[in-house]
């Protein structure tokens, strides 16, 4: 017979049923201890020191590492932990830049209701005096450090739920902070813009980049047109902010609230995604007829993206080549309207909002540009557009529901599903199953996914796919590794890098449950079952754009991108010895961790061994850089701009030989080409 | 109902597409007054729905007061065949833009998807169909429309124009057709719009490969409710439709049809009208067929066309629902695909026999009736149409045939009623008088007369030239509300009851001669209560007399005579026991 297990909570008795530590048994006895560093998907840390508690016998134990015991007599608000308590926020008070009327975060934020649940009134201790700069350097996410309370959420969630680890605890003590590695900024880090850490602060120290001012600016430009898209994730949890219940889908209101606010023409993410569906679902169907590049990646999510370019060069080929949909709106977008109004490139806006903070990176980059001109100018989150129309004074739940303007207004519901993990794999599924044969829209539902890795073998015709979906960087990591060991095999994998998918994203309301992100996903899915069409080939409007606007070359061009392999840290290399001699010869060895054990610092005193006995000394610099993301082929030397791999000191040597031969012919090139530009 | 009905169609419950609610009829006759067939008989006061006789056209759904007219409930019909498994497929009433508007017009199409239709299609795809078929066939017929209840009522209560319809079906089920078609034999239909005599029309053994049912928008508002869904936050979303159907979605205001066929009709024509509403229809079939020149005639049962259809409540002005229908077919349509034509479109529309209804009734049957009712004198017959019948003798008729009743004639009842209250004062033992607010005489009944020996020219005097007025000068002061006391006067003794009616400002009196009565002991006592009563305020009065002072001598000393009287008259009294 099972023991039934009970504990004594502020003399009210309590049964344990499995809870995984006091705080969670607490909580269900109905107290609300206040926590910064508690979060039920990632470690306990036991950081903030909030949750302290009496327990009998065994003095003042944190609330969150303290397993639940049979016969414990628990005691959550004596006289000395609510003087602790009171003590521990006024000193994150001290250590607080508390402007908090204009923090992005404010209404918001644990610290002010904390400090106002507590009855904090006044903070006895001497405000920290010299505030440390703003990390501005990243797109997506603005870094405050003089908000930080060190909770270590953003630590923990970003190595353990995404794998990445960009932020970490430096120094001790009373020095301790949090920040990325060298102290670098977010911009100049391996951090994929994700925005899951955004998320989980639970003050102002990490929100994301705001672009509100530069689109008020550009609503307000009489000379410019401004286009707006509305991601399918958004509709579902913008009402979350005006009183709806999560889930709700409000995106008629969201029409006509964007409309009152200015925008000209109001648009629809979800049009675009039809586009990658037919894009993404060709280029699978090519692929797999080959039997080339498998599995095929999905390239929808651009944290994803880089992480792919970041960890696993090796494997870009393997992803889509298709631009996100936002991408692909704003490459359309400016094509087709500009034209369409007789306006030039420059005068067209187009404004995305999203779920998501890593979308505001990845319309900054150079691949989506045309001379120099972003196909999508300014990227704003769920959160931002929240902020806009409470600024605009409208009253968003009075809203009479608004229409988008056609024709990318117009969608399939496997375009409004890409915002939940598993929708997009579905979308593609729909469309190749009824381009090789047969299928309907419940077929794929099984791949409807709230986190969890799926793994399913579908049988279209007698086609079998062996396909993966996977939410959440961390499990994406482990199943890719399983995939490059051999492990696994798989035809198409969809990753998303926040759990859940896009409803989870990091520029959302933050959700306070699971639940929360699985009611907008259902919700996602409802709004498809409620559309006209489910396959995206059916869109009608995409078929006559296909028919009348888009060549195939111009589809590629237009749809398209690549991917490049990319360093997981910025920065110059460092200049170890330069002379002032005319510098023929430039070689640069990696001192990164793989290089460094495969032998880089006896190659590098080889080398300088080498170049003072051939007397090049004077004209030899030598650098030394960080990774060139070729671990596995190191030590790596560059000689100029050649990229000499598993170098030994005889290869190198016979490179520099080679490029001392190759350079008097370099240089009487160069020169003959001057003398011409001179003449001309 | 027809034959073969029950086996034929299983998602329908077998009632009458239109009945009353007993439990909320009451008795008003409106619905007999409205119905334009006279359908409705009346049973000991309740109404009830002639199915027979029925044309379905939801009139009396629409006036009744009370809601106790109803179309018959098919929701669970419809839920159930959700749940079977089959696909179902709905076809919406071009109407619906009158009643989801604006905005709403593209978050029907998802709501319906959310309550798990598969196919969310326009009747107005089946209405291009039609349009384009009755043209074609024209020399077949020259009245064309897409109302049941006009069929309806032709082929109940004008078989001799059955000829005259252009015998092409109606929009919905040449839709239901077309959708089965398109889809496959195993999907199931669902038909939603204003309409009552659309759930009969379904049913017509021709139809039964059309539509599996047909659903109000009153009920579809229902269903939303039940499950929560709400257009506001329901995804934007368009019909499944094929072909152009701009004008098609005009179907469902008055020359609809024509217009759609692009028959030039505006109302200047000598040979085409559009016409719409009860009484029109009646009055167009009233032409004999001899003068009958028309080449197309399209009647619509309820005024305005089907936007005024009973199948939905609705305050909207009737002008604003036509601007929201033009409005909505004015809307492009997206389209790649035309309507498919060859689906069955020919109807089989027969005279019916509804037996001895339309029969001749004798007339000495009528006359038993009007004279049983006291209007037998043509005279009293006053046509006031208060039963519900447009003449005294029409309900005659009605009562002859079992449809009415003699009750339903109000001026009768009222007399009836009136008569029965007189005779009871007329013929009472006691002596009644009612007295105006100043106490003088407005009433007397034969019994008063006899005890206090007077007769009706006395009407308009004073109460106390007859009897001590005391107790009415009590009541008329509001002190109290009756009164009661025994008398004696002329000899006579009397028991006295009077009470006021105050909302009149009369007050009524009534008088039960006791000279031959022996008094009980109780009645002594209440005989001595009064004379102390009497005794204390002379007393009383002495004693404001002596206080007061002498211009008040003369009312003084006549009260104070008064009352002494009033003593010595008890005296009397007590010498009589």
């Amino acid at each position: 017979m099972l023991k039934v297990q009970r504990a004594t909570i502020d003399n009210n008795e309590v049964l344990i049923e499995g809870e995984r530590n006091l705080l969670e048994l607490i909580r269900k006895a109905n107290i609300d201890l206040p926590t910064f560093c508690y979060h039920s998907e990632i470690s306990v840390y036991g950081a903030c020191r909030m949750c302290m508690v009496e327990v009998e016998g065994r003095g003042i134990v944190p609330a969150c590492s303290t397993p639940a015991v049979n016969g414990m007599v628990v005691h959550t608000n004596t006289r000395q932990i609510r003087n602790m308590r009171k003590l521990i926020v006024e000193l994150m008070l001290a250590n607080h830049d508390q402007n908090c009327t204009t923090c992005p975060k404010s209404g918001e934020c644990r610290l002010q209701k904390i400090a106002c649940q507590l009855g904090v009134d006044k903070v006895r201790f001497k405000q920290a005096e010299k505030l440390a700069p703003k990390d501005l350097s990243s797109d997506a996410i603005v870094r405050d450090p003089n908000k930080c309370v060190q909770c270590g959420d953003c630590v923990r969630v970003c190595q353990e739920i995404q794998s990445v680890g960009v932020l970490d605890f430096a120094h001790r003590g009373a020095h301790a902070k949090v920040i990325p590695s060298f102290d670098k900024g977010l911009g100049e880090v391996e951090c994929v813009n994700c925005g899951q850490c955004v998320k989980v602060c639970p003050v102002g120290a990490l929100t994301p980049k705001h672009q509100i001012n530069e689109v008020w600016e550009a609503i307000h430009d009489k000379n410019k047109v401004v286009a707006v898209q509305i991601a399918p994730a958004v509709r579902v949890a913008l009402g979350e902010y005006f009183g709806y219940k999560s889930g709700t889908t409000i995106t008629g209101q969201t029409v006509t609230a964007l409309r009152m606010m200015g925008f000209n023409h109001i648009y629809d993410t979800c049009f675009a995604a039809d586009f990658t569906v037919i894009e993404e679902g060709n280029e699978f169907l090519s692929r797999f007829e080959k039997n080339e590049r498998l599995p095929q990646f999905t390239s929808c999510c651009p944290a994803w993206v880089k992480f792919a370019e970041q960890y696993y060069p090796d494997m870009l080929t393997n992803l889509s080549s298709c631009k996100s949909p936002q991408q692909m709106f704003g490459a359309l977008c400016k094509d087709m309207l500009a034209k369409e109004l007789r306006i030039p490139r420059e005068n067209l806006v187009v404004v995305s909002i999203m779920p998501c903070t890593a979308k505001k990176f990845e319309a900054n980059r150079e691949e989506f540009r045309v001379n120099g001109n972003k196909d999508v100018d300014y990227v704003l989150t769920s959160q931002e557009l929240a902020l806009m129309i409470k600024e605009s004074g409208i009253k968003f739940d009075r809203l009479e529901p608004g229409s988008f303007d056609l024709p990318f207004g117009f969608k399939t519901g496997a375009g409004v599903i890409f915002g939940s993990s598993g929708g997009v794999s579905e979308a593609v599924l729909r469309y190749a199953a009824d381009t090789a044969g047969k299928g309907s829209i419940t077929e794929f539902s099984h791949l409807r996914s709230d986190g969890d890795i799926i793994i399913e073998t579908v049988t279209i015709g007698d086609i079998k796919l062996r396909l993966a979906i996977v939410s959440g960087l961390g499990k994406a990591r482990q199943l890719i590794d399983k995939i490059r060991r051999g492990e696994e095999h798989f035809d198409l994998v969809e990753v998303m890098a926040c759990s859940g998918g896009c409803v989870n994203g990091g520029g959302q309301p933050v959700a306070e449950s699971k639940t929360t992100v699985q009611t907008r996903a259902k919700s996602l899915y409802d709004n498809d079952k409620m559309l006209q069409f489910h396959n995206s080939k059916d869109n009608p409007y995409l078929q006559k754009i296909y028919n009348e606007d888009l060549s195939r070359p111009k589809a590629h061009q237009l749809l398209h991108t690549h991917y490049s392999n990319r360093k997981r840290i910025s920065g110059e290399d460092f200049i170890l010895s330069s002379k002032s001699g005319q510098k023929k010869l430039t070689l640069t060895v990696c001192f990164g961790t793989s290089c460094f054990l495969r032998g880089a610092p006896e190659l590098y005193s080889q080398l300088t061994e080498y170049v003072k006995r051939s007397g090049l000394e004077e004209e030899t610099e030598f650098k030394v850089s960080f990774c060139r993301e070729k671990c596995e082929k190191g030590p790596v030397l560059l000689i100029n701009d050649e990229v000499i791999e598993r170098c030994t000191i005889d290869k190198a040597i016979k490179g520099i030989e080679e490029a001392l031969q190759n350079m008097p012919r370099q240089a009487a090139e160069e020169a003959s080409a001057a003398k011409e530009s001179t003449k001309a | 109902m027809r034959a073969g009905e029950q086996e034929q169609n299983s998602f329908e419950k077998q009632t009458s597409t239109i009945y009353t609610i007993s439990a909320s009829c009451q008795d008003c006759y409106r619905c007999v007054r409205v119905c334009p067939v006279k359908a409705i008989s009346v049973k000991n006061g309740q109404a009830s729905i002639e199915d027979e006789r029925c044309i379905k056209c939801g009139t009396c759904v629409r006036t009744c007061p009370q809601h106790a007219k109803t179309i018959r409930f098919s929701l669970d019909a419809v839920k159930e065949l959700l749940h079977s498994g089959r696909k179902v497929a709905v076809s919406v009433a071009p109407s619906f833009a009158a009643f989801f508007h604006g905005w709403q017009t593209t978050r029907l199409p998802s709501a319906l998807r959310c309550l798990g239709f598969q196919y969310i299609s326009e009747t107005a795809e089946g209405a291009k169909l039609i349009a384009e078929e009755t043209l074609k066939q024209r020399d077949k017929g020259s009245i064309c429309t897409a109302c049941p209840a006009v069929i309806n009522y032709i082929e109940k209560y004008r078989p001799d124009y059955v000829d005259l319809l252009i015998p092409v079906t109606s929009p919905m089920v040449a839709h239901g057709r077309m959708l089965k078609k398109r889809l496959g034999k195993t999907w199931a239909v669902v038909f939603i719009g204003p309409c009552a005599a659309k759930k009969q029309e379904a049913l017509r053994p021709e139809n039964q490969d059309a539509v599996d049912a047909v659903l109000t928008f009153a009920e579809l508002i229902q269903w939303l409710e039940e499950e929560g869904i709400e257009l506001s936050t329901c995804s934007e979303s368009g019909f499944e439709s094929y072909g152009e159907l701009d004008k098609a979605r005009l179907f469902p205001l008055q020359g609809g049809l024509l217009k759609t066929g692009s028959i030039d009709c505006d109302g200047t024509n000598i040979d085409v009208i559009h016409l719409s509403g009860s009484e029109e229809v009646m009055r167009l079939l009233d032409i004999p067929h001899g003068k009958w020149k028309f080449s197309i005639v399209e009647p619509l049962f309820c005024a305005g066309g089907c936007i005024n259809g009973p199948g939905i409540a609705l305050d909207k002005n009737i002008f604003l629902r036509k601007q929201d229908i033009v409005a909505y077919a004015e809307k492009p349509a997206m389209t790649a695909q035309d309507i498919d034509r060859s689906v069955p479109c020919a109807a089989g529309f027969a005279p019916e026999d509804i037996g001895s209804i339309n029969e001749e009734v004798e007339e000495s049957l009528i006359n038993q009736v009007l004279e049983a009712t006291g209007k037998s004198n043509p005279v009293l017959q006053l046509n006031c149409g208060a039963c519900g019948y447009e003449s005294c003798r029409d309900n005659a008729i009605a009562v002859v045939k079992g449809m009415a009743e003699p009750e339903m004639c109000m001026p009768h009842m009222r007399r009836m009623a009136q008569q029965r209250t007189d005779r009871i004062i007329e013929t009472s033992p006691n002596g009644v008088v009612i007295l105006d607010s100043e106490l003088k005489i407005i009433n007397m009944n034969p019994a008063f007369h006899k005890m206090f020996m007077c007769n009706n020219s006395i009407i308009g005097r004073r109460i106390s030239y007859l009897v001590d007025a005391d107790g009415y000068e009590k009541l008329a002061a509001g002190t109290m509300e009756a009164f009661e006391s025994i008398k004696s006067k002329y000899g006579t003794k009397y028991h006295e009851q009077i009470y006021a009616l105050r909302d009149e400002k009369q007050y009524v009196g009534m008088y039960t001669d006791m000279t031959k009565i022996k008094f009980d002991p109780k009645h002594i006592g209440l005989i001595k209560n009064q004379t102390i009563e009497h005794a204390r305020e002379l007393l009383d009065h002495q004693i404001r007399f002596s206080q007061e002072m002498a211009h008040y001598l003369g009312r003084s000393t006549a009260q104070s005579e008064e009352l002494v009287k009033r003593l010595i008259d008890l005296y009397e009294e007590q010498d009589l026991i």
